[in-house]
């Protein structure tokens, strides 16, 4: 054999197993840090209690949810996840941390329905939305892929979304995403890395 | 007028050979919500839900989640849930749910949700989910 083959195969045959211990390991709830974050950045949304820009929670950690009020499942569980991790912080902690989550079907969700809808979860925590025109922008420096999709149900039509919930740093910035199914305790160990 | 409300009785005779486990509601404010359950066929046939109703809830589908390409989560409505004999369905979170749109009161935790599921066979099986916090 040529001997230029052999390093690249030694590499191989110790790089894969190595490989595959990584991908059985996996990467923990609380250190789901991905190598790729979007942009993120300051935006303004319609909520019941009138204009709420991610600006006016400098200095607290905020956590943000893009979903959908006839959304049954992942949004409830994700939210209901938010609510615990909340639940679970001390006063002094989480009366600096806030929550929002932005409907992406204005056409059917009122600013009542948002109130609501997130005030039965945690007071921390807010609804709200904007005309689709102007939540395009937001949701793609947020990374979050979403769609309305007409079905043969009674619904008419849902919004096909991503379902994770983006961390912002009392500085404003985005510092992490946390995936779809996150449990409560790893959102709360999110949040206490980026309280001031 | 006995022998019409036995035909009426009969026209939907319980489901004796489909087991149904931990059934429950999420509690919500919004019109729509979601049921969870696990289906189990002890028959040795096989049997398949097609329906399902309440009436607190306009409409009751069966709805299955899934992840899109593009890792937008997609929720969409399926005719029926299958049960081979012998064989198990869960809807849970993530998975199947029977999707409740247009509810007429909010689900509180702690409420009861009454509700029917028909099989294919014309069998029903009348059930009360607890409500629960998601």
């Amino acid at each position: 054999m040529d001997v230029r083959w052999i390093e690249p195969l030694r590499w191989l045959m110790v790089g894969t197993p190595l490989l595959a211990a990584v991908a059985v390991v996996g990467v923990p709830w609380d250190r789901a840090e991905p190598e790729w974050l979007p942009a993120g950045g300051d935006f303004t949304v319609n909520t019941a209690e009138g204009p709420l820009a991610l600006h006016d929670w400098r200095g607290s950690v905020g956590l943000v949810y893009f979903g959908f009020g006839s959304c049954a499942d992942v949004c409830p569980t994700s939210l209901a996840s938010i609510g615990r991790a909340l639940e679970s912080l001390e006063p002094g902690e989480v009366e600096h941390v806030r929550g929002l989550f932005v409907s992406l079907d204005p056409e059917r969700d009122s600013l009542a329905l948002l109130h609501d809808l997130t005030a039965l979860v945690h007071p921390a925590l807010r609804g709200g939305t904007a005309p689709v025109a102007e939540l395009r922008p937001i949701t793609d420096r947020y990374g979050v892929a979403w769609r309305k999709t007409e079905v043969d149900s009674a619904l008419g039509y849902v919004i096909d979304h991503s379902s994770t919930v983006s961390v912002i740093a009392p500085d404003g910035q985005l510092v992490e995403q946390l995936r779809h199914g996150t449990p409560p305790d790893a959102i709360a160990a999110a949040i206490r890395r980026h309280l001031p | 007028m006995w022998s019409l409300l036995s035909s009426l009785a009969l026209a939907n005779p319980a489901n004796t050979t489909v087991r149904v486990v931990d059934p429950y509601a999420r509690a919500t404010v919004t019109p729509s919500s979601a049921g969870f359950l696990v289906l189990n066929n002890t028959d040795t046939v096989a049997h398949a839900v097609v329906g399902a109703a309440s009436p607190l809830v306009k409409t009751v589908e069966i709805h299955v989640m899934e992840t899109g390409a593009d890792g937008a989560m997609t929720m969409r409505p399926i005719p029926r849930i299958d049960l081979a004999p012998g064989a198990s369905a869960t809807l849970a979170p993530g998975g199947m749910h029977l999707m409740l749109i247009g509810v007429t009161a909010p689900l509180a935790d702690g409420g009861k949700l009454p509700l029917t599921l028909t099989f294919e066979d014309g069998t029903t099986s009348a059930l009360e989910l607890p409500v629960r916090k998601p």
